[in-house]
């Protein structure tokens, strides 16, 4: 009776390896193609024009500190490479001073310094109020879009309510102080290191297309 | 199987013995996942194919697994359908897959479907075993998508919004806004207990009025018996 009862087991088991590993075969090709145009999906909200074709690659360079921009230590700048040219780098940042915690940013920025877009990828801001800086609950966000360094000027970039030229989202006046002040650090960052940046890029072979 | 048999199995899959409003299993996917209608029907619809698959096989198979491991041979066939029904829709509806996250994998765990296989299906002969699992999955994904429809008309004022991630680009414009906003209980946890509550309420309402003008009680079907219960027992 035991010697039945593993007989079938095992032979089930392998009926089950067996129908697995053909599904496995079928759907193998359809899933990696899903998750890579997942993995390009928010790099598409942070630079529009991304192709398929276009390189992705991750920088290293020791001058360029993001610790300045409260970034974590492992946080890389990514640089878009389309037939030799760079066209645009993706900046990780950290908000330290959100209403509740640290909100973790990325930014798409070209390389004459136009902002391509702004993300909030990691925060825990209030529901309801504090989460508008994210895409599907408000546009709010989408106003970084093509601003830069002269777009406004420097003194104008703040909050409406300390003199400058964003609106903020209403009952979240911290978080939006919080973004709007990171993003202008960013971009200013990004006018220091530009020239490592592109050199960096323009010498890198290697292509990290993920 | 003749008339009566389909006719009293489709009864109790769908109404009489409904898993998820009397007999009050897989309530962990219906509350989870039942916040639109796009993810309701993808579950749904997962679990109902599960559901009848499993139970085709583990009634053709029935004369041959001995009782001793009867428990670990049906969760296998129930394994081997989920992990076919996972695997496809990370392939085919992956932004719906990762919205359900867990929930896809853990239609293995759902207690239905091994209910059905213990109680129904390894008593009962194929044909009335794939009805039996087709109408209490047919049953549960109804279920799922009235809790997803009302949770997302009346928490988020949308209908059918991110029903392409299901059914590709061609039902992209399909999102109806029936008001801007809504009720933020709903689309939370307690609001999935509400709605869910209200249903069962709603379904002895009317079994009571039914009762009242029919008085002749239906024949219940060989195997199938209902763990807990919310309806009035005979």
């Amino acid at each position: 009776m035991a010697a039945r009862s593993a007989l079938v087991l095992t032979l089930l088991a392998a009926l089950a390896a067996l129908i697995l590993s053909s599904v496995h075969q079928v759907t193998r090709d359809a899933i990696d193609e899903a998750e890579r145009r997942a993995a390009l999906k928010p790099l598409e909200e942070l630079y529009p024009a991304l192709r398929e074709s276009d390189e992705l690659l991750a920088l290293s360079v020791s001058s360029v500190d993001l610790g300045e921009l409260g970034a974590a230590n492992n946080a890389v700048i990514h640089a878009v490479k389309r037939e030799g040219q760079i066209l645009a780098f993706i900046i990780p940042a950290v908000a330290p001073d959100g209403y509740s915690g640290a909100i973790h940013l990325l930014a798409g920025v070209d390389s004459a310094g136009t902002l391509t877009g702004v993300r909030a990828v990691r925060h825990s801001e209030t529901a309801g109020l504090g989460d508008n800086i994210e895409p599907h609950n408000s546009e709010w966000i989408l106003t970084f879009d093509g601003k830069s360094l002269g777009n406004p000027v420097s003194e104008n970039w703040r909050i409406k309510k300390d003199g400058g030229d964003f609106d903020q989202l209403s009952g979240a006046t911290i978080t939006s102080r919080a973004v709007v002040t990171r993003v202008h650090q960013l971009l200013l960052f990004f006018v220091e290191h530009r020239d490592a940046l592109m050199q960096s890029a323009a010498t890198m072979e290697t292509s990290a297309h993920e | 199987m003749n008339n009566s048999t389909f006719a009293s199995l489709a009864r109790n899959g769908l109404w009489q013995d409904n898993p998820a409003l009397v007999q009050l299993l897989g309530l962990c996917p219906l509350l989870a996942v039942s916040n639109s209608v796009v993810n309701a029907v993808g579950l749904g619809l997962a679990t109902l194919l599960v559901m009848t698959g499993s139970s085709l096989v583990v009634s053709a198979l029935r004369p041959y697994i001995p009782d001793a491991v009867r428990t670990p041979a049906f969760v296998l066939i129930i394994a081997i359908f989920a992990t076919c029904a996972d695997l496809v829709m990370r392939a085919y509806t992956f932004e719906l897959y990762q919205i359900l996250g867990i929930f896809v994998p853990l239609i293995v765990a759902n207690c239905i479907i091994l209910a059905r296989a213990e109680n129904f299906a390894s008593k009962n002969p194929v044909a009335a075993s794939t009805l039996d699992g087709l109408m209490m999955g047919l049953g549960f994904a109804l279920v799922l998508l009235v809790v997803g429809a009302l949770r997302e008309a009346f928490g988020n004022g949308t209908l059918f919004a991110g029903m392409d991630m299901l059914l590709g680009p061609a039902a992209a414009d399909w999102e109806i806004r029936i008001m801007n906003g809504g009720l933020l209980l709903l689309l939370l946890p307690p609001g999935a207990f509400l709605v869910v509550g209200f249903l069962i309420a709603l379904k002895n309402v009317v079994d009571k009025q039914l009762a009242q003008r029919a008085p002749p009680p239906a024949s219940v079907v060989k195997g199938s018996k209902r763990v807990r219960t919310t309806g009035i027992i005979d």
